[in-house]
Parts: C-alpha cells; sequence; structure tokens
C-alpha cells in the first residue's frame, strides 16, 4: 500500500558562515493514513526541523517529501501555502490563537480561503468545536478561556479543513495534568474514531503513550522505527533514554 | 463581506490608534478639500469664458481697477464688426451685517442683453422688462433670494463696500441657473450701472466695455484697429478675447492655485508618512498572527491583500469624514474665506471625488511596504518550535 507520505533520504544542513550543522541525516519515514506517530528526542535531536520540513513550512538540504505522488520539496510558497491549506492541521504549543478573534472565529480562520457560504462555513465550525466539547464556547475569546481550552480551540481549528495529516508540536506542554489527559484523549479520539493521521513532537513519555508509533530522533537520525501494537502496556521502547 | 470582518476586528484592536490615524487623516483631506475647493473657485472665472464673439476693452497697463472714460462706449460702437458695446463695473455690496457681501455687477440694461444675451435669458422677460424700466431695479441671483427670503418686488438696502454709499433697490427679478457653471451667477446681483454711477462722488469711469461681434472672424481686425486707434489717445487700450480677458483678470489666481497645490502635496506627503508609520506599527505587533495565518495556508498574496484593504480602509473611511465635513461647512453653512475675493467657495463633486480617489490612492501607498514586509514574514523564525 502506498504510504500517506513518504519521507525519502531527508538531510538538513545549516550553514553559518563556514560551518556546517548536519540537523537531520537522511531521514527516512513512512506515513500511513490512520497512522498516529510520535517523534521523540532530546533538544536539538532535529524534530521540529523533520516537522517543519514535513509540513511545507521549510525545506531539505536533500531528499523528497512525497504526499499523494507529489514531491512539495521544491514547489514555490504560494504553491506550499496551498498544499498545507488543503493537507495539513497544526496544532502548537503556544495555541497562536488570534486574541480579537471568538473560539468560533479563530477556528473560522482557515475556512475563510475556500469559496464557501457563510452557512457552510458555519455547519463546519460548530462540528469542529463539538468534537471538541467547546460549542458553548464559540462566543468566547482566547482571554476568556483556560489554557486546555485554548489548546481544544486549536485542535478544532486543525480539524474544521478536514486534513490528510495533523501535525502537533509539543501540544501538551503548556498545560496542566488534567488538561493533558483531555488532550490526549481528544488526540486519540480523532484518531481512533475519526481515523485523523497524527504526528505528534513531544517530550512527554506520557504523551508518547497516546501513538500508535514512536519514533525517535538523536543527533539528526532516525534511530528506531519500531510499531507499537495495542495494548499500550506492552509496547516497548528501543531507547528509552533522557528525553529531557 | 468575509475579509472585511477581519480588516475591522484587526483596526478595532486598537481603537485608540485607528482613531487618531482616521482623524489625521480626515484632517488631511479636510484641508485638501478646503484647499482644491478654493482652487476650483478661483479657476471658475476662466472656465465661464464663452465664444470668441466678445472682446474686453480694458485700460491697457494698469488692469481692470483701472478705468476708462465713459466716452469709449459712443466711439466702440462705430468700429466695423462691432454690433453693440456694454459698460461693466464691479461693486462689493454688503446686506445688513459685512459677512453678508456680494458681487454686484453695474450694466446697462439695454446692451447688457445685447452683448450677454445668454445671461439675460436666464431672467424671465417680464422680469427683464421691469429691470429696463427701473432705474433702481436689482436683478439677485436665486441664490441670495434664498439666502435672505426675498421676493420679487421687494424693496432692499444696500451698501457698497468701495463707494461707501447706500442703495434702496427693488428687486426687478431672479437670475436662476441649473447649470453648474451658474453658481457664480446665482451668488451675484445685477444693478443699473446708472443708477450706481451718479451715487457716486466720480462719475463716468468704466472697468470694462464689452464688445459683441458681428461673427469670430472679426475679432482679429477690430482687436487691431481699436488698438490703433486708442493708442494715441488720453488713456491706452487692452483689446482681448472674452477668455482671455477672464484669464488675465484672474491670472493672479495661477501662483496662488500653485502655492495651494503645494500645500496640499505637502499635507498628504506627511499623512502617507503617518499611515505608513501607523500600519507599520501595527504590521510589527501581529507578527506571530501573520506567521500562524501562513502556517495554516494564507499565501503571500492574502496577507499583502488584507493588510492593504486594512490601509485603504482606514484612509477611506477618514477621506469620507474628512470631504463630509469640508462639505457640511462651505455649501450647508455657507462658509465663506475672509479673503477679499468675490468667489463662491463650494465643493464641487469632482473635487469630492478626487479627494475619495487619494484616499484609496493614500491606502494603497501607506500599506504595500508594511504589507509586502507582513508577506515575507518568515514562518519558522517567528513561531519559534514547529
Amino acid at each position: 500500500m502506498e504510504p500517506l507520505l513518504d519521507i525519502i533520504q531527508i538531510s538538513k544542513i545549516y550553514l553559518n558562515g563556514e560551518i556546517e550543522t548536519h540537523v537531520l541525516e537522511e531521514v527516512n519515514l513512512k506515513v500511513n493514513s490512520g497512522d498516529f506517530i510520535t517523534l521523540m528526542g532530546p533538544s536539538g535531536s532535529g524534530k521540529s526541523t523533520l516537522l517543519n520540513i514535513i509540513s511545507g513550512l521549510d525545506s531539505p538540504t536533500s531528499g523528497a517529501v512525497i504526499m499523494n505522488s507529489m514531491n512539495i520539496v521544491g514547489l514555490r510558497e504560494p504553491e506550499l501555502s496551498a498544499w498545507r491549506h488543503e493537507n495539513i492541521g497544526f496544532i502548537f504549543q503556544q495555541y497562536h490563537l488570534i486574541p480579537i478573534l471568538t473560539a468560533y472565529e479563530n477556528v473560522e480562520l482557515p475556512l475563510l480561503l475556500f469559496d464557501t457560504s457563510r452557512s457552510e462555513r458555519r455547519i463546519l465550525v460548530e462540528a469542529a468545536l463539538a468534537i471538541v466539547g467547546l460549542d458553548n464556547r464559540m462566543t468566547y475569546y482566547p482571554r476568556q478561556l483556560s489554557g486546555g481550552q485554548q489548546q481544544r480551540v486549536c485542535i478544532a481549528r486543525a480539524v474544521v479543513t478536514d486534513p490528510l495529516i495533523i501535525i502537533a508540536d509539543e501540544p501538551t506542554g503548556n498545560l496542566d495534568y488534567g488538561s493533558t489527559e483531555e488532550v490526549l484523549e481528544l488526540f486519540d479520539t480523532l484518531n481512533g474514531d475519526l481515523g485523523k493521521t497524527i504526528i505528534m513532537v513531544t517530550h512527554d513519555p506520557h504523551a508518547s503513550q497516546h501513538a500508535k508509533t514512536v519514533k525517535f530522533l538523536e543527533k539528526g537520525l532516525l534511530i528506531d522505527d519500531k510499531q507499537i501494537n495495542i495494548p499500550r502496556e506492552d509496547r516497548v521502547y528501543s531507547s528509552p533514554g533522557n528525553f529531557g | 463581506m468575509k475579509w472585511i470582518l477581519l480588516i475591522v476586528k484587526n483596526l478595532l484592536r486598537n481603537k485608540k490608534r485607528t482613531l487618531l490615524t482616521m482623524g489625521s487623516v480626515a484632517l488631511a483631506l479636510f484641508i485638501f478639500t478646503l484647499l482644491q475647493t478654493v482652487v476650483s473657485a478661483l479657476a471658475m472665472d476662466v472656465a465661464l469664458g464663452t465664444g470668441e464673439t466678445k472682446l474686453g476693452v480694458i485700460e491697457r497697463y494698469s488692469g481692470p481697477r483701472h478705468q476708462l472714460p465713459e466716452g469709449y462706449w459712443g466711439q466702440l460702437q462705430q468700429f466695423d464688426g462691432v454690433t453693440s458695446v456694454t459698460p461693466t463695473n464691479f461693486a462689493i455690496v454688503t446686506v445688513g451685517m459685512e459677512s453678508n457681501y456680494f458681487v454686484a455687477i453695474l450694466v446697462d440694461p439695454v446692451t447688457y442683453q445685447q452683448v450677454f444675451e445668454s445671461s439675460a435669458s436666464k431672467i424671465a422677460i417680464e422680469q427683464y422688462e421691469d429691470f429696463l424700466k427701473r432705474r433702481n431695479g436689482v436683478i439677485v441671483g436665486e441664490k441670495i433670494m434664498n439666502q435672505f427670503k426675498w421676493k420679487v418686488g421687494d424693496a432692499i438696502q444696500l451698501s457698497s463696500i468701495q463707494h461707501n454709499i447706500d442703495l434702496s433697490l427693488i428687486i426687478s427679478g431672479v437670475y436662476k441657473d441649473t447649470r453648474e457653471s451658474s453658481e457664480q451667477m446665482e451668488t451675484r446681483m445685477l444693478i443699473n450701472w446708472r443708477y450706481y454711477d451718479n451715487l457716486i462722488g466720480d462719475p463716468g469711469k468704466v472697468s470694462v466695455f464689452w464688445l459683441r461681434l458681428d461673427k469670430p472672424a472679426s475679432v482679429l481686425p477690430v482687436i487691431q484697429s481699436v488698438t490703433n486707434y486708442y493708442r494715441m489717445g488720453p488713456v491706452d487700450v487692452s483689446v482681448e478675447t472674452e477668455s482671455s480677458m477672464l484669464s488675465r483678470l484672474t491670472s493672479y489666481t495661477a501662483t496662488i492655485q500653485l502655492i495651494i497645490q503645494a500645500v496640499s502635496s505637502v499635507v498628504l506627503f506627511s499623512m502617507l508618512l503617518v499611515t505608513v508609520n501607523t500600519i507599520s506599527l501595527s504590521m510589527r505587533e501581529r507578527r506571530k498572527e501573520i506567521a500562524l495565518m501562513k502556517a495554516i495556508g494564507y499565501k503571500p498574496g492574502h496577507i499583502l491583500s488584507l493588510v492593504i484593504g486594512e490601509a485603504i480602509f482606514i484612509s477611506l473611511v477618514a477621506g469620507v469624514i474628512g470631504i463630509f465635513f469640508a462639505y457640511m461647512l462651505f455649501n450647508l453653512r455657507g462658509f465663506s474665506l475672509p479673503l477679499g475675493l468675490t468667489h463662491e467657495f463650494v465643493v464641487q463633486q469632482t473635487v469630492a471625488i478626487t479627494g475619495l480617489g487619494i484616499s484609496v490612492v493614500l491606502g494603497i501607498l501607506s500599506g504595500i511596504v508594511p504589507a509586502f514586509n507582513a508577506s515575507r514574514v518568515n514562518v519558522i523564525n517567528i513561531l519559534h518550535s514547529l
């Protein structure tokens, strides 16, 4: 079966004067539809860079990122924007909600780029907010919401366009224990019940336990690629070192 | 429409800053409209020039303030190609308070209608006949009639500023015209020259003799023959076509217009800089939001359009406010500048439309640099993570 996303021999080298920093070294990764992959690794291991490249926000020094038979490496910025809009949903550690917009309007923001009517947008936004359990907070501004609620709005914004892949960068990094659990349960719902493909970067081993697959990055190398089979308590981590 | 909401919400994010910026731009457009209205009024006299079958004769070296002897009237009628001659003087008259001043054109009713038949035709026949018969008759522009709620047949008292005399007049008729260029005549009066001349201490002087010619081809021969005839006379004359005469009469306005245009440009340029700074500041504060929008799929062109849209929205709304206040001031309040000029200050449609156009251009120009910078925001650098 052709993978949803095929990352082939991705390398990323930053040049600082004459000094080369190898952030990623020939990374290969296949993501199938319905996967829930966690990327773990110490700071500076290249997790975020890999996520940036997967989402088309950064370009690799070499290699290819294939999605639906199309290599996104080398696309121009407007083409990448359109590609991201159609295929990627983002969830950030800092939520990045727009403070002057209500929860409803924040979720509606990516839909404005589609040629959809107001009533169509309303149906989609309300459905997305219902999934995250905030359909009773639609008119609230971010400042009126708790951290966990803001992150749930961020999740609703990520799923409202029905993207092929949801990319989450430390989604629980700013949350307390209770909110973390709520968000992770939401991820389970999105992946398990709704079949969404999720790639998540986290430092939190507990959060990673919700994923079906855990990948470890160290010094730019993907050092393990073990499929974790349900049940989660039986998963085995090949590099259970200190992930900071 | 969906973008308008986003634009308005962004503008309301910092209400004080938006209001101050809008206020500045509105003030600039108000000043622009005010100045352009003055320019427009100054240029109106020239624009009123009609065909080339009329010639104006004035004293050659000193301009219209220096006058010709009345005796030239009969002499000028003798030239070949001249069908009629009418004398014209001007007076500034006040109604009651000195702030209510108007231009009165002192005319000979009989010959005025022969030379200026187009203007005379705007007055009802029976009213003009009354003007012909009544020595102290006056034809009043419709706007003045409305302003003072006068009626035909009313007796009115006017005062002349130059000659310090009182005029007791009976309104013979109303000058009424629907053409835009008639604004001036509707704010002026026609008074019998002979009646006025007899009241002043130094009668028998004429500012301009207007000649009606039989055909346009007579213009050059008449100019040459009249000029040559008076070259050695007691008062040398200058003969010009009507449009040339009007241009000459208002030639001083060219310098004024130049100064006004320069001031307008400086005001608008200053506002451009203020608006650029405001929009740039706003964009710097919103870099994370712009980066977020780019991350979720907004193209650089979307960001560019939204930022320029904000700038246009600010300047257009401000422009409408500024022009509206200028309109209220001039058109509804009948505001008049105390410049000693005789012009009617009315915000013309063209000035208002130009002002709105400038508002849009100001918005585009002020938004384009911040918009370009915003569209180039590096998502990774701004959002740090991801």
